[in-house]
Order: structure tokens, then C-alpha cells, then sequence
């Protein structure tokens, strides 16, 4: 995996109160420019993870790094790590307070202290790249489901933070809002944000993402998103099943060498190009 | 979503300064109760009606739907003076002057209710709430009543959900079936909330939050020639109403 360490966790140990050790030595790294999908089953610890990440947790054991250097949780290095690192949680309306999505969205940026002129430009700016531009007026509570969401996103955006953390930003969008919520992040991707999300969808993540990070029982396992989601061991361990299109690709690869070099297919036009090679053309019915 | 929000969001007024219509919506609702009721309050509410369905731009149902209300408490005040209770006419007997004193109130209190309204009809929370910490209310106070105004609409949602997934399981066949899913619609209502405010915390901290909550105040300017126009309306009716001035009866 190529792209500096933004940030770090070293050997971390965390438990809720009077439950069982979440995690305990767990080694993880984001690295900048790259695109991570945060994969495992319920309870897995995929929330807990993130939330470590962005300093809303405090582990018990082990510590949090941004650029190399160990952050405090203090006032000081929260504000430093926040400035770099967003969360966006799974429920929008954990998120939503303003009366108005302008509003909401001008929150994280005053809080940076920022004057009033460039916290506008913030907000016209994140209410752009979401998409969202027409709403600033609205009231939150008028919003729908997905719109929520974008505002949501769009509060984090406006701190421009290094790192996006999304926890599982499709889920309750239907196929359209999710495809363009995928178009968003790729649009932050392309401006340097590097962008983390959370998800049970296995396929979504072997399109979107760079990196692929499994949350199993014996920790994380993280690599490239088309090696990690085709180890079925893995893959078994974190509750996930084979995305279709390596199961796809599995299967062509069975019928010809030419296949063997893919992990894939990640996407349909992969997958029609390798169907249009000449050892499965010559195998397919009429 | 409340008649009175909707109206609020939807009216021609919104984007000017909350200043501006405080002017014109306060001031009526002074005249209302400064003036003799008649015709002082009856030129207000006439006043009010014309801006509020007017310039404004307020629809008359919604106006209707939230003017409703607080009518029903006027009306019900006023119902009140029509009797009198003891005296030589027995228990419940009809008050002496009791429609006029009725019609007077009833003239009064609707008239203030609709200047009231006319603020808050074309004044959006949004616009209002930041507003009223640069004007001197207790920072604390406002995010208080910010935060209150947001999750009334999230709890009252979600009253709504467990009340349908309630019904949806014949929850309220029987009269004691609806007292269990009320006591139950109550408690996880109440649970809800604290949950709710745990999180909201947790979301909002990911964002810098230190105990203030810091937003955008809209851009809009105090209109002279939009309050010199209200002060104008306001000395009018007043002039008015002491040219006319008749009793009632």
C-alpha cells in the first residue's frame, strides 16, 4: 500500500465499560490519498474503530498518532487532530442541531474560529461539493433521509479535514442516492481528501475502495480491496461473504488462462471485458 | 411540519431582518391592547389580516391553521364574561354588560394574537434564534431553545413511528390495550430523548464542540424605509381609531 500515514493506531486496548476488550494490540494506519473501505460483522467494532480514529473514544492502552506524533486527548490535541480527521456518523440526526442546513453546516468551521467570510465560503463550498447548495435555507427538519445525510457530510466537509471517516454512508439510500453519494466522494477524493467508510456492502467496496480493512476476531486485516476481499478465510471470519464480482471472476478464471493474472472483475465493464476474451467467447452458447 | 413553520419558510417577508418585523408585528400587538377595543383593536386585526395574506404572502388555510389555536383560547376567555357566578340571579346567571365586556376582549386578544403572529408568521427559527444572543438573551438560553426546536421535531417523529408500530400490532383495540401502549409510547419517548441527547453530543463534539453552539447568523439588513413604512402604519391606525372612536354598545 503506497501514501503516507496520516494517521495511526499503535497497539491499542480499548473495552466499554463493563463489557469485553473491544480491540487489545490493535495496529491500524489510514494512509493519505487513498480511498479505505472498514469491513466486518455487527459488533465487529467497525464504530468503535473509527471513533478511536477521530478522538471520540479514549483507548485504555496503546496510542493514537496523527502524522507520526502521538495525539492528547486534551483540548489542544483534539482540536488538532479534528481539524485534520472528521467523522461522520451513521445517523445523520446524531449530527443535526441548527435550524437550518447552512447553519448546521457553519458549526465545525466557527468552532475553528474562523471569521465569518471565510466560514461562508466554507459553507457555500461543502454545500457544493455535496451538492446541496439549494437547501442552505431549509429547516433540518424538512430534509429527506438522503438529503440529511449530505448535510450531514457536508458539516464534516467544511472543516476540510485530511480524512473523512464515513460510517456507512449508503446505508438507507436508494440505488440512485448512493450512486451519487459515490460520485461526492470520489469528487473529495480527487480534491486530496483521503476518505475512510464503514460498510456490510462487500461488492461497494471492491469498486470504491483502494484499501480493504477486515474486522475479524483475531483483529484487522487490511491490503489492497481486490486481494483482501477475495480471501475467503478472512472474508468468512469478518461475516462477509465473496463480492460477486470476484465470485464472477473466479469463475471465468476457471475457464481460461487468460484470467488467472485478475483478482477482479471490480466492476461490469471489467467483467464484460473479460467476458469478451477470446477463452470464454469460445464457450459461450449461441 | 408545523402550519406556523411552513407559513414561516414559504412567506414573502423571510429574508428581511427579524428587526423589521419585529417593528410591524410588536407594534400591532401594542396598538391591540393599548387601544380602545373598538374600532383600535378591530382596525389592527384588519391591518394584520391584510399584511399577513398581502404582502406577505402568507396562504389564508395555513394562516387559518395556526391562527386557530390561540383563537380558541380567546374565544374561550371571552365565553367567560358572559356569566356570572352567584349574585341575585342564582349559581350561573347572564353577566350585566357580559357581551359587550366579551366582545371587547375577544376584539382585543385575537387582534394581539394576530400581531404576534405576523412576527412569527414570516420569521423563521433559523433567522431568529442567533439573532438573540448579538441581541443580549444568555448564549446558554438560545442554545437551549435551538436545540429544544430541533429535537421537538425528531422526538415528535418519533413518537409517531412507535405510536404506528404501536397500532400496527393492535395496541389500541381496547381502551386498556391504548393506556399500556401510551405508558409504554411515554417511557421509550422519554429513553429516546436521553439517547438521543447522548449522541447528539457525541456528533456534535466531532465537530469542536466546547459547550457553545456557534452558527451562521443570515445576512439581511434593518430596511429604514420597510420600518419608517411599519412606524408610519402603527401611528395611522392609532390617529384613526381616536378619530373613530364610538362605544360599542
Amino acid at each position: 500500500m503506497s501514501g503516507t500515514v496520516l494517521v495511526a493506531l499503535r497497539d491499542v486496548s480499548f473495552a466499554y465499560e463493563d463489557g469485553p476488550p473491544v480491540f487489545t494490540g490493535l495496529d491500524f494506519e489510514v494512509r493519505e490519498g487513498r480511498t479505505l473501505a472498514l469491513l466486518g460483522r455487527n459488533g465487529s467494532g467497525k464504530t468503535t474503530l473509527m471513533r478511536l480514529l477521530s478522538g471520540g473514544l479514549r483507548p485504555y492502552g496503546g496510542e493514537l498518532l496523527l502524522s507520526g506524533r502521538a495525539v492528547r486527548h486534551d483540548r489542544k490535541g483534539l482540536t488538532a487532530l479534528r481539524s485534520t480527521v472528521q467523522l461522520v456518523v451513521q445517523d445523520p440526526d446524531d449530527q443535526l442541531f441548527a435550524a437550518s442546513v447552512g447553519q448546521d453546516v457553519s458549526f465545525g468551521p466557527l468552532n475553528l474560529g474562523l471569521p465569518d467570510a471565510e466560514v461562508r465560503a466554507r459553507v457555500a463550498e461543502a454545500l457544493e461539493a455535496l451538492d446541496i447548495a439549494a437547501l442552505a435555507d431549509r429547516p433540518t427538519h424538512l430534509l429527506s433521509y438522503g438529503q440529511r445525510k449530505r448535510t450531514a457530510i457536508a458539516g464534516a466537509v467544511a472543516m476540510r479535514p485530511r480524512v473523512l471517516i464515513l460510517d456507512e454512508p449508503t446505508a438507507g439510500l436508494d440505488p440512485d442516492g448512493q450512486e451519487r453519494l459515490l460520485a461526492t466522494l470520489e469528487g473529495l477524493r480527487a480534491g486530496g481528501t483521503t476518505v475512510v467508510m464503514a460498510t456490510h456492502d462487500v461488492d461497494l467496496a471492491l469498486r470504491w475502495a483502494d484499501d480493504a480493512a477486515l474486522l475479524t476476531p483475531w483483529g484487522a486485516h487490511t491490503g489492497p480491496a481486490a486481494e483482501m476481499l477475495s480471501r475467503r478465510d478472512l472474508l468468512t471470519a469478518a461475516g462477509l461473504r465473496l463480492p460477486w464480482g470476484v465470485a464472477a471472476g473466479l469463475f471465468l478464471r476457471a475457464r481460461g488462462p487468460a484470467y488467472a493474472a485478475d483478482a477482479g472483475p471490480r466492476t461490469p465493464e471489467e467483467l464484460a471485458a473479460l467476458a469478451a476474451l477470446p477463452e470464454c467467447g469460445e464457450r459461450r452458447p449461441d | 411540519m408545523l402550519p406556523i413553520d411552513a407559513a414561516a419558510h414559504s412567506s414573502r417577508w423571510r429574508r428581511r431582518h427579524p428587526v423589521d418585523k419585529a417593528v410591524l408585528g410588536l407594534g400591532l400587538t401594542v396598538l391591540a391592547i393599548s387601544l380602545p377595543p373598538w374600532p383600535g383593536a378591530a382596525l389592527v386585526l384588519v391591518s394584520a389580516l391584510v399584511l399577513l395574506l398581502g404582502p406577505a404572502g402568507v396562504p389564508a388555510g395555513r394562516l387559518w391553521r395556526a391562527y386557530r389555536v390561540p383563537l380558541g383560547f380567546c374565544v374561550t376567555g371571552a365565553l367567560t364574561l358572559l356569566v356570572r357566578v352567584g349574585g341575585p340571579g342564582g349559581f350561573v346567571s347572564p353577566a350585566p354588560d357580559g357581551p359587550l365586556r366579551a366582545g371587547e376582549l375577544l376584539l382585543r386578544t385575537s387582534a394581539a394574537s394576530l400581531g404576534v403572529l405576523l412576527f412569527a408568521f414570516t420569521t423563521p427559527m433559523s433567522d431568529l434564534l442567533p439573532r438573540l444572543v448579538r441581541a443580549g438573551v444568555p448564549a446558554p438560553l438560545v442554545d437551549v431553545a435551538l436545540v429544544t426546536y430541533r429535537m421537538s421535531f425528531l422526538l415528535l417523529d418519533s413518537v409517531r413511528r412507535v405510536h404506528r408500530a404501536q397500532a400496527a400490532r393492535l395496541g389500541h383495540t381496547t381502551r386498556a390495550a391504548t393506556w399500556r401502549s401510551l405508558g409504554g409510547l411515554g417511557a421509550t419517548a422519554f429513553v429516546r430523548s436521553f439517547d438521543r441527547a447522548a449522541r447528539l453530543q457525541t456528533g456534535l463534539a466531532g465537530r469542536g464542540y466546547d459547550g457553545a453552539l456557534r452558527v451562521l447568523v443570515p445576512e439581511a439588513r434593518v430596511s429604514a424605509r420597510f420600518t419608517a413604512a411599519s412606524v408610519a402604519l402603527l401611528v395611522a391606525l392609532a390617529a384613526l381609531t381616536f378619530v373613530l372612536e364610538r362605544p360599542l354598545s
